[in-house]
């Protein structure tokens, strides 16, 4: 019984938590850290770094479809951001150094394709499955859990669950209003919950 | 399976393999040194500690110069209430000061109002008792404080008051009668009804037998009375009326020749408000 209560109160403080963050009271507070970084703290670096570099990764990744130049991007990115840092003026950091990823990214696709490319309509056929490691004794499970979700389905499942990012920072990412994003999880849910109740 | 238990799996066994090259990036180039700042943090937390306790006192004195009375206000207008005001010249507490004025008290709203509204307040209450009539409306008004400044700023607020005829009797202006007031509910004095005779006790004649004078009561000299302060209270309960009627029908009393006797004293105890200020007037 007290092994019950513990989980039911460990459920109920998620549910808190996921609650706040949604709503953004209880945030990581990358602004802060900024801050912190402007007066001089070297450790905020590794932080503002852990906080954004995944993100980075998954917009600049469906640009570029190329995993180690996605890294070379993410790492330019930081250095674009660090010349900028004392003199930009935006109100969201995450916006401002996501955005700078991605332009950096389609400068480096024109750059190598010398072609002029659509990137949004791109982004939609973009699945980040591909990229997806997986332990041997759950891949075919997972594997065939996803293949029930169409790319944008399967985009925003495992960037919620998986990465644990909220809609509003998968809105940025995948640059879709935040109701599209909660509309495209909420089918997600449906169509997973269908498949996976037989199993 | 439950989506809860495949998000598990999930967790477990999928991963997006992107590596943390942070140290890779040399960005001590970019931070510009800057000298820390020493913050006292003593003194602002001296003068909020200071703040709080300055804003602590404001709000206690204030609360103590609202809630406690500085002066008293009797109000005649044949029932006698008496009022307190605080320092802001505002009402506290409201009484009954004669027996008949309970249920004039009760029907009066006036806590926290100035003294005109207050006024006001009687008058509209008093037309509605039927004690006034609109154009005939009469108050003795008692002011019992501790400066005359004060007594005389009040004196000042009633006769801006145009509904009611008003008679102000200050007590310092009777300072050889009255040099302190005596509230009913506050009573500073040890004596008590049965310690005083009637005011016209026929045992006594001025200047016979001091013994058989009650105390605190001198008939100085024919036809006129003084009272000392303490035996006021004893006295305007012996008659049912408040302390203020009291001295304004010795006053009378003593300035006309006309009221002689212990009836012509009864007389003018029984007389009410409208009549005694208009005879007052006339004798002045």
């Amino acid at each position: 019984m007290f092994i019950l209560m513990e989980s039911h109160l460990l459920n109920l403080f998620k549910m808190i938590k996921y609650i706040l963050k949604e709503v953004g009271i209880l945030d990581d507070n990358l602004e802060k850290y900024i801050k912190m970084f402007k007066n001089g703290n070297q450790e905020a670096f590794d932080i503002i770094y852990k906080l954004t570099y995944r993100k980075i990764f998954f917009i600049v990744l469906p640009i570029l479809k190329d995993k180690a130049l996605a890294e070379d991007i993410m790492q330019d990115t930081y250095l674009k951001f660090l010349d900028k840092i004392y003199s930009y003026n935006a109100k969201n950091s995450l916006a401002y150094i996501l955005t700078i990823a991605k332009n950096l990214a389609i400068n480096e696709y024109n750059k190598r394709k010398r072609e002029v490319r659509i990137i949004d309509s791109d982004i939609d056929n973009f699945s980040y499955d591909a990229f997806l490691e997986l332990s041997a004794s759950n891949e075919e499970m997972i594997k065939s859990a996803l293949s029930v979700l169409n790319n944008q389905e399967k985009n925003v499942f495992l960037l919620h669950n998986l990465e644990n990012l909220r809609h509003r920072e998968i809105a940025l990412i995948l640059n879709k209003p935040i109701g599209t994003i909660t509309w495209i999880y909420q089918q997600a849910l449906k169509k997973m919950k269908s498949h996976i109740k037989d199993k | 399976m439950k989506l809860r238990d495949f998000n598990k799996k999930l967790q477990k066994s999928a991963k997006f393999n992107i590596p943390n090259q942070s140290d890779k990036i040399n960005f001590t180039d970019f931070i510009i040194p800057k000298e820390p700042i020493k913050k006292n943090i003593f003194i602002p937390r001296l003068l909020m500690s200071l703040s709080s306790l300055l804003l602590l006192l404001t709000l206690s004195f204030y609360l103590y110069l609202n809630f406690t009375p500085i002066t008293t206000l009797t109000i005649d207008i044949n029932p006698s209430i008496e009022v307190e005001l605080n320092a802001f010249n505002r009402v506290v507490k409201i009484n009954a000061n004669t027996n008949d004025s309970n249920d004039f008290v009760e029907a009066l709203d006036a806590r926290n109002k100035t003294v005109d509204d207050l006024l006001e307040s009687v008058y509209s209450q008093g037309i509605q008792s039927g004690l006034f009539t609109e154009d005939n409306a009469y108050a003795l008004v008692g002011i019992y404080s501790d400066t005359y400044e004060e007594e005389l700023s009040i004196q000042e607020m009633i006769s801006g008051i145009n509904s009611i005829v008003t008679l102000s009797i200050l007590q310092h202006d009777n300072e050889q009668i009255v040099y302190n007031y005596y509230s009913t509910s506050r009573s500073s004095t040890n004596a008590t009804q049965s310690d005083y005779n009637d005011l016209f006790d026929n045992d006594y004649t001025a200047g016979t037998d001091a013994a058989e004078i009650p105390e605190g009561v001198t008939d100085t000299n024919d036809y006129t009375i003084s009272i000392e302060p303490y035996s006021a209270y004893v006295y305007s309960n012996m008659y049912d009326i408040s302390q203020t009627k009291l001295y304004l029908v010795i006053d009378i009393y003593n300035m006309s020749d006309d009221y002689t006797t212990e009836d012509d004293f009864n007389y003018l105890i029984n007389l009410d408000i409208q009549n005694l200020i208009t005879l007052y007037q006339s004798l002045i």
